[in-house]
């Protein structure tokens, strides 16, 4: 697909070519959208209002880069303000000071399907689901995240490290579980 | 397995994840495009069109002022004398026509007592006339009398006081169930079942408005059972809403004031309550930080001043290089320029700056040297109060300087010859220390012979300078919602500004002097001002206001008991910088 005219098209204004960059994006967006929140409504919330701000700001695209690295950056960067501003889930996106981390070294194959693991990422706490997703997901540094949230690196990484440690027991649990299963009914 | 395996295999999984939204997200988007798209053509075409207004309504004052006669030292004293008795005779009639329409007391009591009863809703019958609502509601509100006398507000006069007391405080003591939205657009009875048609935007799907929707829903009848009554009973009986007993809810005790009492069921949600206190309704307290409606700020404007002549909002020279001369505080002096040359020597004899009949100068009054503008700025503080979203209300204080230039001649210092000044209609003032006419260089230029021949080579730039300090009140009115554009927003308002120092000269036609006399100015100027500015950083910590403003003093610049009128202006451009919260 001819990202460059779609975008010129957009910003000509023409439906056919906004409708589309849209539905390109949306499904993968959504699945973006849909890790950091805890309902499927709030993440379609927040692929709306990232959709707004994307075809408001399309002008400020700059043809250099990639179209779809631009998108996602908006809807992580919608997604965050959301959970700032949602009262739900700012008693939960807190980030305690803490220097000590839990030091987990397992590296468990990842079995499960895409959707599940994005359910047992949002099982995680707020402040766990977020600076997961920014480090592992997107690929941020831990000082990068420190600044998108405001906090310190050393909270981002110990946040990290209690994210994953807890991801990687519900994982094991998860995979022993399937086993059972799959041994009760052959 | 390497250490960033984990992550990796995490990262590839979810990049697969794909959902496919409902149709609903992508109706709203474009909704919200379309609107985009809309507001963006039609914003401009309002901007034009005041664009185009305010140069329309500048060109006509312009050309109005223009048109005007510029008052001139060719004045006789028996016109000065003559104008002054007609207008004399017109403040007389003034006064007169002023008198005869004093307003008298209205003695109709019918048509008081029925304003009276349309200012406070009451029907004759003591029943609270209900608001007018439109909609499919309105007509089951207002034809149904019965339910009227269910709804009785409690804090409704009533002629039946203590029967209808007893009815209402029986009634209210049911357990209500608290309709919805029951407080949304002033509707204050609590009783009243209202149906509220959800609008297009309701419709939308907000998560923040639902559970409010929620919230309300669920909690409001707990609301009304859990938290005890209290009946205030009001002392003044016949007093608008003081006749029943009041209810107060110990919630709204916390904000218990005059409108708590007049709507003592006022709930609304905590989201359309910005600045007022939020209750716990079920034993956890949200804690809301009420939002400070106070900011300071700095500001600063910068720009060119002029000093009009003789008339009010003549705005002549405020986008051309149209100049206004100096005003001869003379021109209405009953002093006459001889025609006899050979005596020139001042004639002053009166005491008390009484003027005397003017027999040295024979030639005609000269006309003076252009005031040009100069530079004019000013700096302060403000304090702004957020009345409503878009409507604001600041108080400053500021340090203002104001300079215009002319060009003057050759100054002349001789304590021991000075000369007779004339201003006003019947004074004068010897002066010791003056500049002469531009291009004079010799005493005998006051002289007709010296004027009539020319002899011109002594000019010299003055600069007139005003230091004030100032008090502006300025109301701010943004005009969009500053999402497309940035928010614009027009600011009128007046200002008191206090004369701390001076230094400008005055001038004399009849001898072609300027002199100095500070006590001719006003100490006290009040001042119209108004602007555009466009908001600039508005998410930022400290956001900027710039654009154009004009400030015109409404009463003039030198005493009115010798000058005819003097009116000081600056235009310019404005800096406003909020700096915090109070």
């Amino acid at each position: 697909m001819d990202y460059n005219r779609l975008v010129k098209d957009c910003l000509k204004g023409l439906p056919e070519a906004q409708r589309q960059l849209y539905e390109h994006f949306a499904e993968g967006m959504l699945g973006v959208c849909y890790r950091y929140t805890k309902s499927v409504a709030d993440a379609e919330d927040v692929l709306q209002e990232g959709f707004i701000k994307i075809f408001r700001n399309l002008h400020q695209f700059k043809f250099e880069g990639e179209l779809g690295a631009w998108i996602r950056r908006i809807m992580v960067n919608t997604a965050l303000n959301y959970l700032k501003k949602n009262s739900r889930y700012q008693t939960d996106l807190s980030f305690p000071e803490s220097s000590l981390h839990p030091v987990s070294d397992d590296n468990p194959e990842v079995t499960l399907q895409a959707k599940d693991l994005a359910e047992l990422i949002r099982q995680l706490p707020a402040g766990y689901q977020t600076v997961f997703n920014l480090h592992a997901v997107e690929g941020f540094s831990h000082v990068e995240i420190g600044k998108m949230l405001g906090i310190n690196e050393g909270t981002s990484r110990s946040q990290y490290a209690r994210a994953r440690a807890l991801l990687i027991t519900w994982l094991k649990k998860t995979s022993v579980e399937t086993k059972k299963e799959t041994y009760v009914r052959p | 397995m390497s250490d960033h395996e984990f992550e990796k295999q995490v990262h590839q999984k979810l990049q697969e994840l794909k959902l496919r939204p409902s149709d609903t997200v992508w109706m709203e988007v474009e909704k919200n495009i379309r609107q985009d798209q809309h507001r963006r053509p039609f914003l401009w075409w309002w901007m034009a069109a005041l664009f185009i207004c305010v140069t329309a309504g500048g060109y006509i004052l312009y050309r109005y002022t223009a048109q005007t006669p510029i008052t001139t030292n060719t004045q006789t004293t028996v016109a000065s004398l003559s104008n002054i008795k007609s207008a004399e005779t017109s403040s007389n009639s003034t006064n007169q026509s002023s008198q005869s329409s004093t307003l008298q007391p209205v003695t109709d009591k019918t048509a008081a007592a029925s304003q009276n009863n349309n200012q406070h809703s009451i029907a004759p019958n003591g029943e609270q006339k209900q608001p007018t609502v439109e909609g499919p509601d309105a007509t089951a509100e207002t034809t149904n009398p019965h339910t009227v006398a269910e709804n009785k507000q409690p804090a409704v006069a009533s002629a039946d006081n203590s029967a209808l007391t007893k009815t209402t405080i029986k009634r209210n003591k049911k357990p209500v169930q608290q309709p919805l939205a029951n407080n949304i657009g002033g509707h204050t009875n609590p009783h009243e079942p209202v149906i509220v048609s959800k609008l297009p935007y309701e419709k939308q799907r907000s998560n923040k408005k639902k559970r409010m929707v929620e919230a309300m829903a669920i909690t409001t009848p707990v609301y009304q059972e859990k938290v005890p009554v209290i009946e205030v009973a009001q002392p003044n009986e016949n007093a608008w809403n003081s006749t029943m007993p009041i209810r107060v809810n110990m919630l709204d005790s916390a904000i218990a004031t005059n409108k708590a009492v007049i709507m003592p069921f006022k709930t609304m949600a905590p989201e359309m309550m910005p600045s007022g206190p939020v209750v716990a309704l079920s034993g956890s307290s949200i804690i809301r930080k009420k939002a400070s409606l106070w900011h300071w700020g700095v500001v600063a404007d910068a720009g060119y001043s002029r000093i009009t002549e003789s008339k009010l909002f003549q705005l002549k020279g405020l986008l051309g290089n149209e100049k206004f001369i100096a005003e001869d505080l003379s021109a209405r002096s009953s002093a006459s320029p001889s025609t006899s040359p050979s005596n020139g020597t001042n004639s002053f004899s009166g005491t008390n700056n009484q003027l005397v009949s003017w027999q040295a100068y024979a030639a005609p009054p000269k006309k003076a040297s252009p005031i040009q503008a100069d530079v004019a700025f000013s700096v302060g503080l403000f304090v702004q109060r957020t009345l409503s979203p878009r409507l604001k209300l600041s108080l400053g204080l500021e340090y203002s300087s104001i300079s215009v230039h002319t060009q003057v001649g050759q100054k002349v210092n001789s304590p021991n010859n000075p000369i007779v000044v004339n201003m006003g209609t019947s004074q004068a003032a010897l002066v010791s220390e003056y500049y002469k006419y531009p291009g004079t260089d010799t005493a005998q230029t006051i002289s007709s012979a010296a004027y009539y021949q020319g002899m011109t080579t002594s000019s010299q730039k003055y600069t007139y300078r005003f230091h004030y300090l100032e008090i502006p009140l300025m109301a701010s009115w943004q005009i969009n919602k500053g999402r497309g554009l940035p928010p614009f927003q027009l600011e009128a308002g007046v200002s008191m500004a206090r004369l701390l120092s001076v230094d400008a000269l005055h001038y004399e036609g009849l001898k072609g002097v300027y002199y100095k006399d500070n006590d001719l100015f006003n100490k006290t100027q009040f001042n119209f001002v108004t602007g555009l500015s466009v908001g600039l950083l508005q998410q930022s910590k400290h956001p900027l206001w710039v654009g154009p403003n004009l400030r015109y003093a409404l009463n003039g610049l030198v005493d009115k008991e010798v000058s005819t009128g003097q009116y000081i202006w600056s235009a310019g451009v404005s800096v406003k910088m909020l700096l915090g919260k109070l």
